[in-house]
């Protein structure tokens, strides 16, 4: 069953309901984006309710909420507009914080701070719900967009950042923006082909770099050039890498950056196509984040042979209205 | 049913005489087209993931019924113009059931193809259409007058197709409540040729005599029970002014302001009747312009709602059409053409007399930072400062950027090198600048400053001052303008006063940096502070407020429509209107409108089951459930049509 379509204006304030089918994805720290066609006939084919700006939130009965701005590209065919728009962080690509200015604090302030430069420019109804505020506390110079400072924070941090629509009892809308240091439960969701997955053309692909050596390097043009590594026992032997990081940074935060980057890359990724069906409480467990268990009986190495089971973190996923499937893409737990 | 076919728009396609229409058996027709969406699960057994309504055709066959060659040619002529390929018109297909006594029904769509000689015959044509929805349509709409005179009622509709009808609900309320009578005032904040943003918005600008309204009975003392009501939801408001109770309270909120070209009347409007249209001139830009549908625009003191627009870029024109005049409780009256006219893009209401409403909640993170009993539309005042980390971007609050020290109490504490901390709001915002450091105060309006009072106290530890300055953006690529270097203090390790005032461009930004590059390394490290403790910025473009009258009595629905079979429930959630006025909630077109065509979909929410359609009838007999504080007399007409598989 699908739910509500609902637009609402640049000040969060309800417009239309539209009726559409829509595909729509929704990525842990990156920006999804949604496609729906309005017939021209329609009476919902208005520009104040299509407007370059408008919000989109559309719901589900199983699947989380979904909400993003409307923006190009607006491609007209015959007889029909196809709409596009884009998770709400979209918006902090377009906001800067004031130039060189310095920010510090943990990762969760600094976070903090950015989204308060972005809303000081003009309202992007993102708010700061949950912020971890746990993390090295360091400062730094900012100059690009919020967007890519907010970016970089989380990667370099490995925090996550998932976004929610608030519809508030008023009516109004705003974006819950959560900042956490992981996202997601682990689940009794078991994907297993067969019941609930599509088994795609390339069931599983094992890529990435290979890392088993890690020198952590302080950033020397900050007076740096303090050093920390760690390393493990691979099976591929020895490769070593070694990563410099900005702001000023003690051995042991050093040291568990370098510990964090080789766990990270000793084994390969594993990419696997799976489109799931929402067979019993599948699409109920699917959230970004969320850990469940795959099952293969013929694919991938295992101790004895062929076959592989394991768990994978949804790190996003798309769903298509009309065909009713989820296309989940995922990582490393 | 059986269906036998009637019409094609005007054409009768079953006289007897020329043509007669029948559906040839086995023709696949409506909904059995849905398309499969199977997932292919290597090697276990395909999943059935959903399926696609694909668009549906229709195919009916036309026999000639001439009885010679010229009659027939005639015939087929008239028939093939009726069912063009290239003709966009959507018209319907009525028929007549004969298993219930001829009862009508049609499907709409347009022809896709021409008429084509069937195999083997000389006068029996195929034709098909192309269908809006796969449905039989019921041609005679069902209407119940639902009277209620209490606070819950329920009725029953009966839906007589075999899929679910989508409702049309028109409610009037034809008498006041029983126990609370509430009260409205529109706020016409106008469209600006300038600007556009959202900043808090003075709706009172003349101040709002609470105090006699409370006197009357019509408000709570506490005015707990003001809210502002933009376009359905309800926002956040601040009271400044003197307060609540008073002669001069003035009531802040935010405010989408939007843009639009200055526009004159293009014909004059004479004082009692009502055009068509109304035509508007206006200076064409390069500037796309977007002018919403069912808004009202101000001429002189009359306010006049408008349904849709039309704008011609060429000719400078906006076109107004479906006018109504003296709306929102304003005064009917004549306007000479080239009088101005002002958009008014929001439908603000300040509502108040109903003593059940919760306080609202006070929330400093997104309080204007203004002083909001000083400042006016035209001018912004500080007094007090939010720390700019601290509080949403929104609330105006001074922007501090680039590295240095800054503080938020007198005299940072005492200290020079270290900020004392900040209590929020702070009384003072002062920054304090070593060699390296060149910390920034920034203060903005989205409306354009033109004039700045800064008043304050400055400091240095050494010989020189820092270099301190008031500057604006002097553009892409080109250096800032300084608009006020401030003198240094006679005299070290004392604190003078700072009062500047100066016109400067009109501009959304100032900047006062305190520069100490100028400061020297020379032991101990010269520190140089500045705080602000009041600023002033003169606002070039103020926006425009326009009340048009005094309150008027409203009447607010705080209640439900649920469909008892479906739970399908539409809440109407304090949905402002006011006696004998028409409230339409359209479920299939998903529109909610009151009698002026303005859209109130953000009074309106819904629970129950999760479902595409606001609400659906079921097949059969549904009970619908009314529900409203103390309503006294509320007609609800249920208008719906029936819809039945093809």
């Amino acid at each position: 069953m699908a739910g509500f379509k609902t637009i609402f204006g640049r000040d969060g304030i309800p417009i239309t309901d539209v009726r559409a089918s829509v595909v729509r994805s929704s990525l842990l720290n990156d920006i999804g984006e949604a496609v729906f066609m309005i017939a021209t006939s329609s009476v919902k084919c208005r520009r104040e309710y299509l407007n370059y700006g408008n919000y989109i939130v559309v719901q589900h009965e199983s699947l989380p909420p979904w909400v993003g701005v409307i923006d190009p590209p607006r491609v007209w065919r015959n007889g029909y507009v196809e709409i596009h728009a884009f998770e709400v962080p979209f918006l902090l690509q377009y906001r800067f914080p004031p130039l060189n200015m310095v920010i510090s604090g943990s990762p969760g302030e600094r976070f903090q701070r950015l989204l308060d430069f972005a809303n000081d420019q003009a309202d992007t109804l993102l708010r700061a719900r949950t912020v971890m505020t746990t993390g090295a506390a360091t400062e730094e110079t900012v100059s690009e967009s919020v967007y890519s400072h907010i970016k970089r924070i989380s990667d370099a941090n490995n925090f996550d950042w998932i976004c929610s629509p608030i519809i508030d009892s008023d009516g109004s809308l705003t974006v819950a923006m959560d900042w956490l240091e992981r996202a997601g439960n682990v689940t009794d969701l078991e994907l297993t082909q067969g019941k609930n997955i599509l088994y795609g053309d390339v069931p599983l692909e094992e890529s990435g770099e290979l890392i088993s050596f890690v020198e952590a390097v302080s950033d020397p043009q900050e007076g740096g050039a303090l050093t920390s590594s760690y390393s493990v026992d691979a099976e591929y032997g020895l490769r070593a890498v070694r990563n410099i990081y900005t702001g000023s940074l003690e051995a042991t935060a050093l040291a568990a950056y370098a510990t964090e980057a080789v766990n990270k890359n000793k084994q390969p990724s594993l990419s696997t196509p799976l489109t799931v069906v929402d067979y019993g409480s599948t699409f109920e467990n699917i959230r970004l984040g969320n850990i469940a268990k795959y099952k293969y009986s013929n694919l991938g190495f295992s101790e004895t042979g062929l076959g592989m089971k394991q768990h994978i973190r949804i790190e996003g996923f798309r769903f298509d209205e009309s065909l009713g499937t989820c296309e989940l893409f995922t990582g490393k737990v | 049913m059986r269906m036998s076919l009637l019409t094609w728009g005007e054409f009768n396609i079953n006289d007897g005489v020329n043509y007669k229409a029948t559906t040839p058996v086995g023709v696949g027709n409506g909904m059995a087209s849905a398309i499969p969406n199977y997932i292919d699960m290597g090697q276990g057994d395909p999943v059935l993931g959903g399926k696609t309504l694909s668009g549906t055709m229709y195919t009916f066959q036309v026999q000639l019924l001439g009885d010679t060659d010229v009659l027939r040619e005639a015939q087929r002529d008239s028939l093939v113009s009726q069912f063009l390929p290239n003709d966009r018109e959507i018209k319907k297909l009525y028929a007549a059931d004969a298993d219930n006594e001829d009862k009508q029904w049609y499907l709409e769509g347009s022809a896709i193809s021409q008429p084509i000689l069937a195999e083997n015959s000389l006068d029996l044509y195929n034709i098909t259409i192309a269908l809006n929805v796969p449905y039989w349509i019921e041609a005679d709409e069902n209407e119940v007058a639902w009277n209620i005179f209490s606070s819950t009622d329920t009725q029953e509709v009966e839906n007589v197709g075999n899929v679910a009808a989508l409702p049309i609900f028109e409610l009037v309320a034809n008498a006041g409540k029983s126990s609370i009578e509430t009260f409205k005032l529109f706020v016409g904040v106008e469209a600006s040729p300038f600007w556009g943003g959202s900043i808090p918005i003075d709706l009172t600008p003349e101040g709002l005599n609470t105090q006699s309204l409370i006197t009357a009975g019509k408000m709570l003392s506490s005015g707990d029970d003001l809210r502002v009501v933009i376009d359905g939801v309800s926002r956040r408001r601040w009271l400044g002014g003197d307060g609540i109770n008073t002669e001069n309270t003035h009531v802040w909120t935010y405010v989408q302001v939007s843009i639009c070209p200055t526009m004159t009347l293009a014909t004059a409007l004479d004082g009692s009747t009502t055009p068509a249209t109304i035509v508007c001139s206006f200076s064409p830009t390069a500037t796309s312009i977007s002018i919403p549908t069912n808004k009202t625009i101000r001429i002189g003191s009359e306010l006049i709602s408008y349904g849709a627009v039309t704008i011609d870029t060429a000719q400078g024109l906006i076109t107004f059409s479906n006018p109504v005049r003296n709306a929102k409780g304003s005064q009917i009256a004549a306007h000479l053409a080239g009088s101005a006219v002002a958009l008014i893009p929001l439908d603000i209401w300040i509502i108040f007399g109903d003593p059940a409403i919760l306080a609202p909640v006070p929330s400093e993170d997104t309080e204007p930072n203004i002083d909001l009993g000083l400042s006016t539309n035209e001018e912004w005042i500080y007094t007090t400062f939010y720390k700019a980390s601290g509080a949403q971007g929104f609330t105006f609050a001074p922007i501090f950027a680039f590295p240095g020290i800054y503080y938020g109490t007198e005299h940072n504490g005492g200290l020079l090198t270290s900020t004392a901390g900040f209590d929020v709001p702070t009384e003072v915002v002062g920054v304090a600048a070593q060699r390296t450091m060149k910390p920034t105060i920034s203060f903005r309006h989205t409306g354009s400053i033109s004039h700045v009072e800064i008043a304050g106290e400055k400091y240095r530890t050494g010989q020189t001052f820092a270099n301190v300055t008031l500057s604006i953006s002097g553009g892409t690529g080109n250096p800032r303008i300084i608009l006020h270097t401030e003198p240094s203090p006679d005299d070290a390790e004392t604190w003078e006063p700072v009062n500047i005032s100066v016109p400067c461009p009109t501009v959304s930004e100032i900047r006062l940096t305190v520069d100490g590059s100028v400061l020297g390394t020379t032991l101990p490290t010269p520190v140089a502070l500045v705080e602000l403790t009041d600023v002033s910025l003169t606002v070039a473009h103020p926006p425009v407020v326009f009340l048009p009258s005094e309150e008027q009595v409203s009447y607010e629905y705080d209640g439900y429509i649920h469909n008892n079979r479906n739970d399908h429930q539409i809440i109407l959630r304090k949905l402002i209107t006011k006696t004998e006025e028409v409230i339409t909630i359209d479920c299939v077109d998903l529109e909610a409108y009151s009698e002026d065509g303005k859209r109130i979909r953000g009074m309106l929410d819904f629970a129950g089951t999760v479902r595409d359609d606001w609400m659906t009838l079921l097949p059969g007999v549904n009970e619908l459930e009314f529900w409203d504080v103390d309503t006294t007399d509320v007609t609800i007409t249920v208008r719906w049509r029936a819809r039945n598989t093809i």
